[in-house]
């Protein structure tokens, strides 16, 4: 308990922590819900799994509730390095990514952005063209015919951007930009993450 | 090392079109959310990188995706990766060997068979790591079944077996309308022998 | 090669389907259409085409390490490059994501990048047709000037046609019969426009100032509309809400007879709306799905668009396998076809050569008279001029009806 409020104020100081409340509230409080269901009410008290409301199994099911708390916290806090965009290739480089991994990692993140707004454009152009369904079931089956563009987007994408890659040979000047000893230094991260499992190996266990 | 068999595994088409496909994995959540839909898209881009580019580049779309949404989404998404290589794993046997893509019953029974898969590669997670549940409505399902006395793996499995086989057999059966109606010259730079056994593209000549 | 090889930039011109993009993927080294076998980085040239997103690299997280990662540091025209940043109004930009820039942002960067590469040659294929006619000229000024020294740059775009500047032309020929719009078709007629008056409309993003402050206007079908702003002044914006697709935070729309209408209850059934980017928009798999033509020429309206568009002999194509002159007409006839009272179109010429933004000019004059509303947003100063249109301008969340003299003084400052 102590250490995740510790951790929150670490998440606290690097500026992340309202990330942090939006999983407590729409990811953690369900869990715990479910928690509080399936051990405290479903299963029989007598049940040696079971607790019952207020029984000293109770503290066990609190535990691991404050256990993905806690670890979430970790994870985010160790993902802190690559939320600042400007030292990504550099946090990258330095956490031991090279060749077509770094592509891979660099693409991937700088991408989402393209890939929402289409996401975007694709819902409200279907909305324009007056195609937009009211129930659910026809919104389910309309699912395929909104994604198609999207597919295709893609793939045709894919085709542009790899000749863009080889044309411009920008996979080697992606590995000439100079890795200085940024934000994310290798062994903090490397150590951070390395604690996060041998804790969470460690309260799995006990 | 790694760069090396990196290199000769992947073309430069395919690398491209990997980070597109975890883009799409994540942004995909939008759409459902948007559309206020009781599904997830949580394996679509998966299937999809999986039929299109072949089981490594399956698999590496997959982790990658639940990595990157552990990091813009949620943090328990982490716990899951393995579930995501298991889908690129199946579908990429499936779809070779079985041609579980040929028609749509025949995606209907892979959606199942993935569904179940999922379920059950997922329970032991759920169980050492989250107590046993998922913090949506089928923990109601996990609890009715534990309640009748249970053991907790089993509940969360048969709870998974009984959910996912309705979402996963939505995502293939999506999967399978979009290759259907891609068009065909797009399709052809992607040409693979399953793509060519599921009739996503015609054989040569 | 001398120190003193200048050549000028040279301008392709012909109509569509003439191998323009063809002739300039070849300058640079490129097959003819993308993805076909390619050896990495000979060649030293560049090329942007107009899906300009696609011309972002996607390995630098901002659009100045996008500059960086293209060579800007030892680009020998560095400073002009950063001057022109300046010039451009993109400075801001280049801390952002490149992916979360718009469309005519996107076009100069990829420009800019590809400028930073110092290639021996370069060659841009339609994609400074997004640019309106001053961010244009600083555009040209860098491609004639600094990097001609060591460039060679060849350029395809059909709104240069009408540019009076100092490039070297070259007349490519197409080798056939190709679907042209047709200037001569009559609009089907089978809805008119409504007078439509917006009473303080105001609209504003989840966090941010006020894009709509109050929007005051009378819509009144007979002529076509052109709707002017500089970027970012809301255009799409004011689409969107006229269309439906989000709610202004207050203001009213009134018919003739005073009734209120609330768009965002019944989205596109008052005003359809045609966007920029076609390939978004195109859902099915068939052209005429798209469409929504059921059967043969019973449908006598759609039929007409179908002919007018010059697409009979693609109808049973898949629209997203279609060239991009194409499928910005297929997605256009089908809005149209929607044959709503308004129907909006966003830069409805762009990849189209100058007989058919002719045509199409004429088919909405004509359009207009029969009673259609139709609003056109579009940087061509030259096509606007074609449509005997009414002019108004988006300006600090306002619009008003003005002059054309009056917008090219606006745009300049």
């Amino acid at each position: 308990m102590l250490f995740w409020i510790g951790l929150l104020l670490l998440l606290y100081l690097v500026g992340i922590l309202s990330l942090h409340l939006h999983f407590l509230l729409f990811v953690w409080v369900p869990l715990c819900l479910g928690l509080l269901l399936v051990w405290g009410v479903a299963i029989p008290a007598g049940n040696s799994a079971g607790f019952g409301l207020g029984s000293a199994e109770a503290y066990r099911t609190a535990l691991i509730a404050l256990r993905i708390g806690a670890f979430a916290a970790l994870l985010q806090l160790c993902f802190v390095p690559l939320l600042h965009r400007s030292e990504l290739v550099v946090t990258l480089t330095a956490w031991g990514l090279r060749g077509s991994a770094l592509v891979l990692a660099v693409a991937s993140m700088t991408l989402i952005d393209d890939l929402r707004y289409r996401v975007d454009q694709v819902m409200s152009a279907r909305i324009a063209r007056g195609l937009a369904a009211r129930n659910t079931l026809s919104r389910v089956l309309q699912l395929p015919a909104m994604l198609r563009p999207l597919l295709v987007f893609v793939l045709t994408s894919a085709v542009r951007r790899s000749e863009l890659w080889t044309h411009r040979g920008l996979e080697r000047r992606l590995a000439q930009i100079p890795v200085e000893n940024g934000f994310g230094s290798r062994s903090v991260s490397v150590l951070i993450l390395a604690g996060a499992i041998a804790w969470l190996a460690a309260s799995l266990l006990l | 090392m790694t760069e090396l068999t990196k290199r000769s595994l992947f073309n430069q088409q395919a690398l491209a079109l990997m980070p597109l496909c975890i883009a799409l994995n994540i942004a995909l959540g939008g759409v459902v959310h948007f559309l206020k839909l009781p599904i997830y898209l949580d394996a679509t881009g998966t299937i999809l990188a999986t039929l299109l580019l072949g089981l490594p580049a399956g698999v590496i779309v997959g982790v990658a995706s639940f990595l990157l949404a552990s990091l813009v989404i949620s943090p328990v998404y982490v716990f899951f990766v393995g579930t995501q290589a298991a889908i690129a794993i199946y579908i990429y046997l499936v779809a070779r060997y079985l041609h579980g893509l040929l028609s749509t019953p025949r995606a209907i029974a892979t959606g199942i068979g993935l569904g179940v898969l999922a379920g059950v590669v997922s329970a032991p997670i759920i169980v050492l790591v989250f107590g046993g549940v998922s913090g949506s409505g089928r923990d109601l399902v996990t609890a009715l079944i534990a309640s009748s006395g249970q053991q907790i793996l089993n509940a969360v499995m048969l709870s998974g077996a009984a959910s996912e086989p309705i979402d996963k057999t939505l995502q293939v059966l999506i999967a399978f309308s979009l290759l259907r109606g891609s068009p065909k010259g797009l399709l052809e730079r992607f040409r693979n022998p399953w793509l060519v056994g599921n009739g996503f593209l015609k054989a040569p000549g | 090669m001398s120190e003193s090889y200048a050549p000028a930039p040279i301008l392709l011109e012909g109509p569509n389907f003439s191998g323009r993009t063809a002739h300039l993927r070849g300058f640079v080294g490129l097959p003819p259409v993308s993805g076909g076998e390619l050896t990495q980085g000979l060649s030293g040239g560049a090329f942007v085409a107009q899906d300009s997103q696609n011309f972002i690299s996607g390995l630098a997280t901002t659009g100045h390490l996008e500059l960086l990662l293209h060579g800007l540091e030892q680009c020998p025209f560095r400073e002009d490059i950063e001057r022109l940043t300046v010039q451009l109004r993109l400075r801001e930009c280049l801390d952002r994501n490149p992916f979360t820039l718009s469309g005519g942002e996107q076009a100069m960067l990829t420009v800019l990048s590809a400028a930073a590469m110092t290639p021996r040659r370069l060659a841009l294929d339609g994609v400074l047709e997004q640019l309106s006619d001053a961010s244009r000229e600083v555009m040209l000024d860098l491609i004639g000037g600094p990097l001609a020294t060591v460039c060679a740059t060849r350029l395809a775009d059909n709104r240069l046609t009408h540019f009076p500047g100092l490039l070297e032309r070259f007349s490519l020929r197409p080798p056939g019969a190709v679907p042209a719009l047709r200037p001569d078709t009559p609009w089907p007629g089978r809805t008119t426009g409504k007078v439509l008056t917006l009473a303080g409309i105001r609209f504003a993003y989840r966090r941010g100032q006020a894009v709509l402050d109050g929007i005051d206007f009378r819509l009144q079908p007979g002529r076509v509309y052109v709707l002017h702003g500089a970027n970012g002044a809301g255009k799409s914006t004011l689409s969107k809400v006229l269309c439906g697709i989000l709610r202004p935070r207050s203001g009213e729309l009134l018919t003739a007879t005073g009734q209120r209408v609330q768009p965002w209850r019944e989205p596109a059934g008052l005003f359809a709306y045609h966007f920029q980017n076609p390939d978004l928009q195109l859902f099915h798999t068939r052209v005429r799905d798209e469409l929504g033509l059921v059967g043969e020429p019973s449908d006598g309206g759609t039929f007409h668009l179908v002919h007018g568009f010059g697409l009979e002999s693609v109808l049973d194509e898949h629209p997203l396998d279609l060239p991009y002159v194409l499928r910005k007409r297929v997605a256009m006839a089908a809005t149209l076809a929607m044959f709503r009272p308004w129907t909006i179109l966003d830069e409805p010429t762009l990849g189209q050569d100058d007989a058919n933004c002719l045509a199409l000019a004429a088919f909405l004059r004509r359009a207009a008279k029969a009673g259609a509303g139709i609003i056109v947003i579009s940087h061509s100063r030259w096509f606007s001029a074609q449509l005997d249109a009414e002019h108004i301008l988006l300006r600090g969340g306002r619009l008003e009806a003005v002059v054309p003299t009056e917008i090219s003084a606006e745009k300049r400052v």
